[in-house]
């Protein structure tokens, strides 16, 4: 394989990495400071953590979720009214499928689970039933059982939920794991206190920890204000190290109200402006924004870098320079990546690349290799230091060259995706104001800031232009934020980058004409949204990996709004699309259609093929026919090998006559 | 594709007038030779088919089939016409002043006449061409210019020329507005306005002119009408050395031979044949990919053999028969074959479907994604589609509108999203697709208005200054009335530095690598005077706007500085080293003598192959010093240790260490391989640290050099014993490293690292 210059460095990388604890020790303070960029690493691409600079054993922040689920004999009445009718996800299942506040609650956690595998699998939940018959907790506590331990979420503990909330299946299984307890005394207290603790014992860093309290009890400890009050003051206390709690009411035939203000006030630590809010809501509503299953990835907003933004030096030669942070906001969401499964035991393999000698087999150190390359018949070679000298122009950063007019951006100037830019205080104070005077003005005169941008210190410079962008608010809606204000970094093309293309001069057509076409245009109008369009490919792909490790029939379905609705086109814009085909085609003209010799048209007409290809069952009948003629030496390599391709047909070798040959012995023994 | 070569004769004046130049400027001359190089560089790392020819007049020697006692006298031909390599290269690099009269218009006729002959009978050449350099300053005979022109014109032969100045010149031949608006192609100056010192400042292109300007002699005046002649009737082109740059995109975008991809459009019941082509796309010039060779070895190109094996205590191999796919899903692994995988892939058929229309001001460019820009067009063969094509691109033009598309490339590829923006020129009509987003790939990320913080909102004056910065710092008219640094005429650095380093590498391969190019410089100077003429306005940013670095900032800077200056350091010291190599007396081109030079110069570090034998070679040479080839032998041992599979590599770090050992006794330097040893000790302690290699240093017993053994040594035979007795526990280690640290050696050891 040939080694694109750009893989050197992160060869050097995984070598570096490879070294032990207390060398990497040291090269990673060498390389905080090799990476000249303020924040941010050299990581492959995206998710470089600006908060992070210091090293490279970065710890990708998580978060952490804790089910808490009341377990008590009220949570397997029938669900309230109220409760079923807005908890409407199963709208195609049995009415009865989800019956009980229980089922609900598992249904939710399987949902939960389900999308954060999408959305962000390295963030860890857990689920602990509280008024359970059995225990199963570090301290013994009574009633209370950890179902999953705090982890990332898996396809059994999937699996398990699903037969918890499963009509046929639940009841049994949850007497067999753990039963639910007539006993008032269980303490919720305690159920906090095995949460907090969980979180406590994270092999984990979590940057954010959320318990959510499923019940139906507004006031568990009606009875004993000694466990009123333990509760309150432990929920207080988890507030205190940042565990966040929040609460999901259950409302079933008895229980059909939820005042947050006997208890819950207090454990949430609500205002009475908040709670007067929550005592109007729907209990529902959060609830079924868990139920929602939702195949999205999650973003964590970091910078790709912080870098200087330079205007230059002022005549005492003090550089003028403000701090900038870099954000990816667009960026092609990666497939799942296929991994390689040791098939004897389903688990992960490691990849492990050595260097050797083709003669000796001997094994090479980063030290013995050089990078060379053959121009006219001579072997140039470089070292991989000299390698990346060659890639380092300036120190990361942006460096203004000058304004101009937004109109000398012309349609094709683009060569990549770009980032997004706003002001840093943490390394040069006074950036926001200076950042916010170049905004205003360059909106104000319709400028764009013409910039040399340099990522990272190995990397060659390019020409961007700073798109300066306005706040845009949602008129209908004043929390909704069209656009955030900062400039837009656009990466424009070098003249290398352009081609020159043939002239292409087509005539004209008239204004009348062209007025037919506007009516089409007219007519299928819309307003394009990026967000209205989902990715087939990898909503499909996902759905169908989660089908298979549940192990469903079917994937969840999946609608795509790519596919326009031809129909619906036709519909809107059949008239004007009539009037253009009868004036420019001849009456018979069927368009799309590949032009032939006249003897093939005749022969196939009406055919809608794309490609003047022949399709792949003719070249099938040729082959064969070549072959009962003795002539299939006369046949190009191509040809044969698609044969063999289609017929699933080995050859011995990749000569022209070991494909004969097996292609032969095909169809002998087809006779 | 050699069906569409271009022969090029290269043809340079090399009298005189073309190596003057004022201070601090480059000569006419020199400005050729960088221009040819990058020609011929670019030529040969495209592999072009193209031939090139270099003839020179003006030299001392005659060399040329024409040439008798008396006529085409002084020309020579370099290099005859045949594919780029690189004895063009040294050619090229080889050219100097000459003073022998030669006539400008004989040297056109020996070039035409070499390429007639040359390519006489030959297939695959579809122009020839003729790239003339000159000032113009040499007298010359055009009594038969007549016959000359026409001759050339039947041989299909263009002339470009490259002078100092072409007078007002007509510029529409060859120049073309919509697809590479060359703005320099064409200047305004008149032949005689010699005032204008708009040429004394570099712009754009930038070039160091033979400026400050001299007035035009009579005899260049007439020379200048005579090329404008010539280049007119062959249809050829004019630059000026200031334009020369311009050439290499002309020759550049002839390398990359547009390819369309047809596809069938779809809106509504309309089905048209289209062909999209590649318009913008980033170019990675493919020679940069770089082969892995052996460096003491360099015609061996090295292997990689990438194994899979199970994680796990194991660390067993496993055979390919034996792998399946799969995905994760949570942390479950979810194995799944071949053909399943097939089955859950999205399907689609090739298409190009419009799925409607929308306000072209929607489209932020933000949201721009892929890596390429397509020019869209009509499929030529099919004129009444066309014309529906057209009434597409007119309607949308009128209307301002860009169409949303679905685009997918084959069945086997995924669909993507993307739109077509409509493009009018008085000479071309096209559209250009542009990929765009899918919701997935939306982040989403928010941020605050700026305004909301009192102390982020500039007053009025602020304002009023960037107001300023922003008028003195405008770039649209700032090239003589044209718009500076514009994407057309920027060329990317690197890949010029790229080139440039192979090439000087490739001639001269024992130098130090010399990053400096022209494009670079040429950049920069256009940096530099913006930047000067903004200086006033700078200023005043800087007294209006309160700028302070944190303590964070400042922890950096420093940081960074200090490990440049290191970073330099070790740099200079490691390309005097080189220099201090022995030059190789055999002809440095040959291949042969280019491994064996570098073979001789890698003998100067120690190599995992034989790390033994490299050690007691550089000892016995005596340099570097002992203390260098020591430490080298310290990082090979490491290197060793540490990128072991298994205990494979053990037994040679073993070998290393004692052959390390034996020296230091021997030298009288134990303290180097005692410290050492605390090193690998203390690595042994670490998770994942080598503790196995510590078991069988134990076992060979190979301890730390005793005063018994040596008497430079402190380390009593007890101590050495114990030291690897003991365990090698954290405690122990960290006195180990205290007392270290104490001795103050610490840093070397770190060095070694």
């Amino acid at each position: 394989m040939l080694l694109h210059i750009l893989d050197v460095i992160p060869y050097f990388e995984t070598y570096l990495n490879s070294k032990h604890n207390f060398i990497e020790h040291l090269i990673v303070f060498s390389m905080s400071l090799l990476d000249q960029n303020w924040g941010g690493l050299a990581s492959n691409d995206e998710e470089a953590l600006d908060d992070n600079y210091q090293g490279r054993q970065i710890l990708t922040s998580r978060d952490g979720t804790l089910m808490l689920i009341e377990c008590a004999q009220e949570m397997f009445e029938s669900l309230s009214n109220t409760m079923k009718s807005n908890a409407s996800i199963d709208d195609n299942d049995d009415d009865s499928e989800l019956k009980t506040g229980f089922q609900l609650v598992m249904r939710a956690c399987q949902s939960f689970y389900q999308s954060k595998i999408i959305s962000n699998d390295k963030d860890l939940s857990g689920i602990i039933l509280y008024g359970t018959e059995k225990n199963k907790n570090t301290f013994d506590f009574n009633h209370i059982y950890i179902l999953h331990e705090l982890a990332q979420p898996s396809a059994d503990r999937i699996i398990q939920l699903e037969n918890l909330s499963n009509k046929a299946t639940y009841k049994k299984s949850f007497n067999d794991l753990f039963g639910s307890t007539p006993s008032k005394g269980y303490s919720l207290n305690e159920a906090l206190w095995t949460c907090s603790n969980l979180f406590a014992n994270s092999p984990q860093r979590l940057t954010i920890k959320r318990v959510f309290i499923f019940t139906c009890n507004d006031q568990p400890h009606a009875t004993n204000l000694t466990l009123e009050r333990q509760a309150k003051q432990r929920a207080k206390d988890l507030n205190d190290v940042g565990i966040q709690v929040e609460v999901f009411p259950i409302l079933t035939e008895t229980k059909i109200k939820f005042d947050y203000k006997k208890f819950f006030q207090d454990v949430l630590m609500l205002s009475d402006d908040e709670l007067e809010i929550r005592n109007n809501q729907t209990p529902t509503g959060r609830l079924d924004e868990l139920l929602k299953l939702v195949y999205s990835k999650e973003h964590k907003k970091r910078a790709y870098c912080t870098v200087p933004l330079s205007l230059g030096k002022s005549t005492d030669g003090t550089p003028l320079q403000l701090s900038v942070s870099v954000f990816n906001i667009v960026r092609p969401c990666p497939k799942p990546t296929k991994i390689k499964l040791d098939m004897k035991t389903n688990m992960e393999t490691k990849l492990v690349t050595k260097h050797y000698l083709p003669e000796t087999a001997e094994i090479l150190m980063p030290s013995d290799i050089q990078y060379g390359v053959d121009v006219s018949n001579r072997r140039v070679l470089f070292d991989a230091d000299e390698i990346k000298a060659i890639k380092k122009f300036t120190d990361p950063g942006f460096q203004i060259l000058g304004f101009k007019n937004l109109s000398c951006l012309l349609p094709h100037h683009y060569v990549k995706p770009g980032h997004f830019i706003y002001p840093d205080e943490k390394y040069i104070e006074g950036s926001s104001c200076l950042f916010n005077a170049l905004l205003k003005k360059c909106l104000e005169k319709n400028m764009f800031i013409l910039c040399q941008f340099t990522a990272r210190r190995n990397t060659p410079p390019r020409l961007v232009a700073l798109i300066p962008q306005a706040e845009e608010i949602n008129k209908k809606d004043p929390n909704d934020r069209l656009a955030s204000n900062g400039f837009h970094v656009y990466y424009l093309p070098y003249a290398d980058d352009m081609r020159t293309l043939p002239k292409n001069d087509s005539p004209r057509l008239p204004d009348d004409k062209v007025d037919l076409f506007k009516n089409v245009i007219r007519n299928l109008k819309f307003k394009y949204r990026p967000e209205r369009f989902e990715n087939p490919a990898l909503q499909t792909l996902w759905r169908n990996i989660e089908a298979t490790a549940l192990n469903k029939d079917q994937p969840e379905e999946f609608t795509d709004l790519t596919i326009p609705n031809i129909e619906n086109q036709n519909q809107k814009v059949a008239e004007y699309v009539d009037e253009i085909k009868q004036t420019i085609f001849p009456p018979d003209y069927v368009m799309g259609v590949t032009k032939r010799t006249a003897a093939k048209r005749k022969a196939d007409t009406g055919a809608t093929s794309t490609s003047a290809k022949k399709t792949k069952a003719d070249g099938d009948v040729d082959v064969e026919a070549a072959a009962r003629n003795n002539s299939l030496t006369k046949l190009t390599i191509p040809i044969l090998k698609e044969y063999c391709k289609g017929k699933n047909l080995k050859a011995s070798g990749t000569r022209k006559q070991d494909l004969i040959d097996v292609i032969q012995k095909h169809i002998g023994i087809d006779e | 594709m050699a069906n569409n070569k271009e022969a090029m004769a290269l043809v340079v004046d090399i009298g005189a007038g073309m190596s003057e130049a004022a201070p601090g400027f480059d000569s006419p001359l020199q400005i050729t030779s960088d221009v040819l190089q990058m020609i011929v560089q670019r030529k040969m790392f495209q592999q072009s088919k193209d031939e090139l020819a270099l003839i020179l007049y003006g030299t001392d020697e005659t060399n040329n089939d024409l040439a008798d006692e008396n006529n085409y006298q002084n020309i020579n031909v370099a290099f005859s016409l045949s594919p780029a390599n690189w004895h063009l290269f040294e050619e090229i690099q080889k050219i100097k002043p000459g003073n022998a009269p030669a006539d400008l218009v004989d040297a056109i006729v020996v070039a035409a006449d070499h390429l007639r002959r040359e390519t006489e009978g030959k297939r695959g050449f579809v122009a020839k061409r003729v790239l003339l350099f000159t000032n113009a300053a040499t007298p010359f005979n055009d009594h038969s210019l007549k016959i000359i022109l026409e001759s050339l014109r039947r041989q299909d032969i263009i002339v470009d020329a490259i002078g100092p100045t072409w007078g007002q010149q007509d510029d529409d031949n060859q120049h073309d507005e919509n697809d590479r608006p060359d703005s320099p192609m064409h200047t305004s100056e008149h032949a005689d306005n010699h005032e204008d010192t708009a040429n004394n400042h570099p712009t754009t292109n930038g070039h160091h002119l033979n400026s400050p300007k001299k007035p035009l002699t009579q005899q260049q005046q007439t020379g200048i009408r005579i090329i404008n002649d010539i280049v007119n009737t062959t249809e050829g082109s004019l630059f000026t050395f200031r334009e020369a740059l311009t050439i290499l995109s002309v020759h550049q975008s002839k390398t990359v031979r547009p390819t369309p991809t047809k596809y069938i459009m779809q809106l509504a019941d309309l089905k048209l044949h289209i062909c999209t082509y590649i318009q913008v796309k980033d170019n990675k010039p493919g020679i940069f990919r770089l082969k892995k060779v052996y460096a003491r070895q360099p015609t061996t190109e090295i292997k990689v053999d990438r194994g899979r094996y199970t994680k796990d205590e194991e660390d067993r191999e496993i055979e390919k028969e034996e792998l399946t796919d799969g995905f994760r899903y949570g942390t479950t692994f979810v194995p799944i074959n071949k053909e399943t995988l097939d089955d859950m892939k999205y399907h689609s058929e090739k298409c190009f479907s419009i799925i409607g229309f929308s306000d072209a001001n929607m489209m932020r460019r933000s949201l721009y994604l892929g890596d390429t820009v397509y020019e869209v067009v009509a499929e030529p063969a099919y004129e009444e589609e066309g014309q529906v094509f057209a009434g597409i691109v007119q309607a949308m033009y009128d209307t301002n509108t860009v169409a949303i598309v679905r685009k997918c490339f084959s069945e086997r590829s995924s669909p993507e999203l993307g739109f077509l923006r409509p493009h009018i020129a008085h000479d071309h009509m096209c559209m250009y697709y542009v990929k765009l987003p899918f919701a997935e790939d939306l982040r989403g990320f928010d941020f605050d208005n700026l305004d909301v913080i009192k102390r982020n909102q500039p007053s009025d004056e602020q304002l009023k200054t960037i107001d300023k910065l922003i008028t003195t710092m405008d770039l649209t008219h700032a090239d003589r009335g044209e718009e500076a640094f514009q994407p057309e005429v920027v060329f990317n650095p690197y890949i010029q530095r790229m080139f440039q380093c192979i090439a000087r590498r490739a001639v001269t391969a024992e130098e130090p690598l010399s990053l400096s190019n022209t494009i670079e410089e040429m950049n920069n100077t256009l940096i530099q005077s913006i930047v000067s003429k903004s200086k006033r306005t700078l200023d005043t940013v800087h007294e209006e706007f309160v700028l302070r670095e944190t303590e964070r900032r400042q922890k950096i800077t420093t940081g960074d500085q200090l490990f440049g200056n290191d970073d330099h350091l070790t740099k200079k010291l490691r390309l005097e080293e080189n220099e201090n190599i022995e030059e190789p007396t055999t002809d440095s081109t040959s291949f042969e003598a280019q491994s064996a030079a570098k073979k001789k110069a890698a003998i100067r570090t120690i190599g995992t192959i034989t790390p033994v034998e490299d050690f007691k070679t550089l000892i016995e040479q005596g340099s570097p010093s002992f203390t260098d080839v020591c430490k080298q032998m310290s990082t090979i041992i490491l290197e060793l240790i540490n990128n072991s599979r298994g205990d494979a590599l053990f037994e040679k770090a073993l070998q290393c260490i004692q052959s390390l050992r034996e020296i230091c006794i021997q030298k009288l330097e134990p303290k180097l391989f005692n410290d050492f040893q605390i090193v690998i000790k203390r690595q042994a302690a670490n998770i994942d640290g080598r503790k196995d290699f510590w078991t069988k240093i134990v076992d060979e017993k190979i301890s730390l050099i005793t005063s018994d053994e040596c008497i430079e040594s402190n380390v009593i035979p007890i101590e050495a014993k114990k030291f690897l007795e003991e365990e090698t526990a954290n405690e122990m280690l960290n006195n180990a490293l205290g007392t270290n640290e104490e001795d103050g050696d610490d840093e070397d050891l770190f060095d070694l690292i």
